[in-house]
């Protein structure tokens, strides 16, 4: 007798489909009986040559890793823009040996920079078959130049890093990597764990200093971008999984300040060095302007007449979208439309466009979601266009509505798992950033 | 010969389930309110344990012949399991999918009888469960579950030697999991 009969027939359906699927590989293995004592002999034969390559330095080639389908350039993150990827020529150390660490700059069509973390052999990034990973084929596979790895998701961002252009400094870490380097992550040991410390600083970066163990060590730079990548274990106290970004404007008013493994960022601004350890006023000691920077120039004004379309189905609200005429195009991520109105217990819900948009296309942005947050009654929602300056969002209001649910309907309830994405959270730093101009 | 799969260890469900499907839901169904109690004693939100325990019971079958029999029971490691999920999922501010995305499990919509079955459990109280066992027994479970010690430092702790550790919190485990399945069978 189960206590919860949907759980239970989820996993057993589940469980009944790998067992069919395992049947099905038996049964093609079966097909091919004629050639198996010939592919055995020649497994041997590889498995020995594996293990002499692998004790010599060498390591076999396996399939690329499987990439991501069904992109749209327009859309999202967009696509990796042909010919603009790059492995940078930094290498770190694994703490076990082996291949190194590298990483690799990915811009997207939409205007992200995306950096990309694996081992690298002969000049390629890719991940390891070990540790779970590739069925333990002991191979090196390669993470395609000019796409996304299919097992990875950019929202949630294990092995990739992905922000928007204009924000081209920061420094990141990820903890729980694999000595795999996997996509998708959850395979190998815990012990094996690797705190990986990555990022890119910017020009005017000239030395770093980061924490191992008890020690603080100065890390390699690379001029110009900045990047920099440490690897090492990681430590027992040290969440696995986890990714956090300490990433600034693009104007140089804020540099990125030290996080993860670093300890110090050392800059030259002009004539002036300085270290930031996290501690310090930066901005006073680097000599940098320390007010807010300057506003750009307003667009012209624009007030688009909003309509609202409501899907009722047995009294709730199954579908709700607010539409209008964009009067300025959207050409990349640093550029979109907004809805904002205030949610049941305080905070803004935020709904955006994600797409690109030529002036004068209509603009569709659901809000069931920021329905089903709200207090019963009307919800007001404020039109506005976002357009980023140099990391600064500058909002520009279109006009405002009034969604009034129909007496007797309700919305939707909220979805069991919060959809909350990075997308979403991204929406919602621009929201307090702009505190500003409300 | 048919065999009877309740009358199995845990090792011996995980060793087979990759090649029956009884096995699985055996076991599935024998640690169900050990692992949906615990995930909601600690997350007190039924609507995203469904999702939660359906993730934690597919990383288990997919682990399954990764388990090794030894002094720790499944339970343990299952719970371990459930720990990591759950962290994993407070973190990201979602609940991990990546076990069931493996396995193409969907979202689960628990019905409102399974949302109340969920609410009970929560109530549970595993303290006082615990205050049931003779002491050795619970003092070895909440070092190694709750504090999250490993044997070494749990020996170290109750001046014990590792092997002794490992059996008082089988033993202690074995015991809630009877305790927590007549509970059930009372409600």
């Amino acid at each position: 007798m189960t206590l919860l009969p949907e759980v239970e027939s989820a996993i057993l359906d589940a469980v009944r489909r790998d067992h069919r699927r395992r049947a099905r590989s038996r049964t093609s293995k079966l097909r091919s009986v004629p050639l198996r004592a010939p592919l055995i002999a020649l497994a041997l034969l590889l498995g020995t040559t594996t293990i002499a390559l692998a004790a010599s330095g060498v390591i076999l080639t396996g399939a690329p890793v499987s990439v991501r389908a069904h992109l749209e350039p327009t859309v999202g993150y967009g696509i990796p823009t042909p010919g603009k990827s790059r492995l940078l020529p930094l290498r770190a150390p694994d703490p076990a040996g082996g291949l190194p660490w590298g990483m690799r700059v990915v811009h997207t069509t939409r205007g992200y920079l995306c950096v990309q973390i694996g081992r690298v052999d002969h000049g390629q990034l890719g991940e390891l078959g070990i540790d779970g990973a590739f069925h333990d084929d002991g191979r090196f596979h390669a993470l395609p130049v000019d796409a996304f790895p299919k097992d990875v998701s950019l929202e949630q961002g294990f092995n990739i890093e992905c922000n928007q252009e204009a924000q081209t400094t920061f420094a990141g870490e990820i903890v729980g990597l694999q000595p795999n380097a996997a996509s998708n992550a959850r395979t190998g040991s815990p012990a094996n764990r690797r705190e990986i410390s990555f990022g890119l600083l910017g020009p005017k970066a000239i030395r770093i200093a980061y924490h191992s163990g008890s020690q603080t060590h100065t890390g390699k730079l690379l001029r110009g971008l900045g990047a920099y990548l440490i690897v090492q274990r990681a430590t027992s106290d040290r969440q696995p999984g986890s990714i956090s970004i300490g990433f600034t404007f693009g104007n140089a008013t804020l540099p990125a300040r030290p996080n993860g493994a670093l300890t110090a960022i050392g800059y030259r601004y002009g004539t002036k060095t300085c270290t930031d350890t996290g501690q310090e006023e930066i901005l006073r000691a680097c000599g940098l302007p320390e007010g807010p920077p300057p506003k750009p120039a307003p667009l012209p004004a624009s007030h688009e007449p909003l309509r609202v379309h409501l899907s009722v189905r047995h009294h709730v609200v199954t579908a709700a979208v607010v539409s209008f005429r964009a009067p300025y195009p959207v050409t990349s991520a640093r550029e979109s439309y907004i809805l904002e109105a205030h949610a049941c217990h305080g905070g803004d819900a935020i709904q955006g466009s994600k797409r690109n948009l030529a002036k004068a296309a209509t603009v569709r942005i659901a809000i069931g979601l920021a329905l089903s947050r709200g207090c019963s009654g009307p919800m007001r929602f404020t039109a506005k266009y976002r357009r980023g300056l140099d990391g600064i969002n500058d909002f520009t209001s279109l006009g405002a509505v009034t969604v009034h649910i129909p007496p007797g309907d309700r919305a939707k309830p909220l979805p069991s798992r919060p959809p909350r994405s990075r997308w979403m959270r991204e929406r919602l730093r621009e929201a307090r950033r702009s505190g500003a101009h409300r | 010969m048919t065999i009877d799969w309740h009358k199995a260890t845990d090792a011996e469900l995980l060793a087979a389930c990759h090649t029956q499907e009884e096995p699985f839901a055996v076991f599935y169904r024998r640690h169900e309110r050990l692992i949906a109690g615990w995930l909601m004693r600690r997350s007190g939100r039924a609507d995203v344990v469904g999702d939660l325990i359906a993730e934690v019971f597919a990383a288990a079958y997919i682990a399954a012949p990764r388990f090794r029999p030894g002094p720790q029971p499944a339970q343990a490691w299952l719970l371990g399991i459930a720990r990591n999920k759950l962290l994993d999922s407070l973190r990201r501010e979602r609940v991990d999918a990546s076990a069931r995305q493996r396995l193409q499990i969907d979202a689960i919509r628990l019905s409102q009888e399974s949302t109340i079955v969920l609410q009970e459990l929560g109530e549970l109280d595993p303290l006082q469960l615990l205050s049931e066992l003779p002491t050795d027994q619970r003092e070895a479970i909440s070092a190694r579950v709750i504090e999250d010690l490993d044997y070494d430092e749990l020996a170290a702790r109750l001046s014990i030697s590792p092997q002794v550790a490992r059996k008082r919190v089988s033993r202690g485990l074995s015991s809630l999991r009877r305790r927590l399945q007549h509970e059930g069978a009372d409600r």
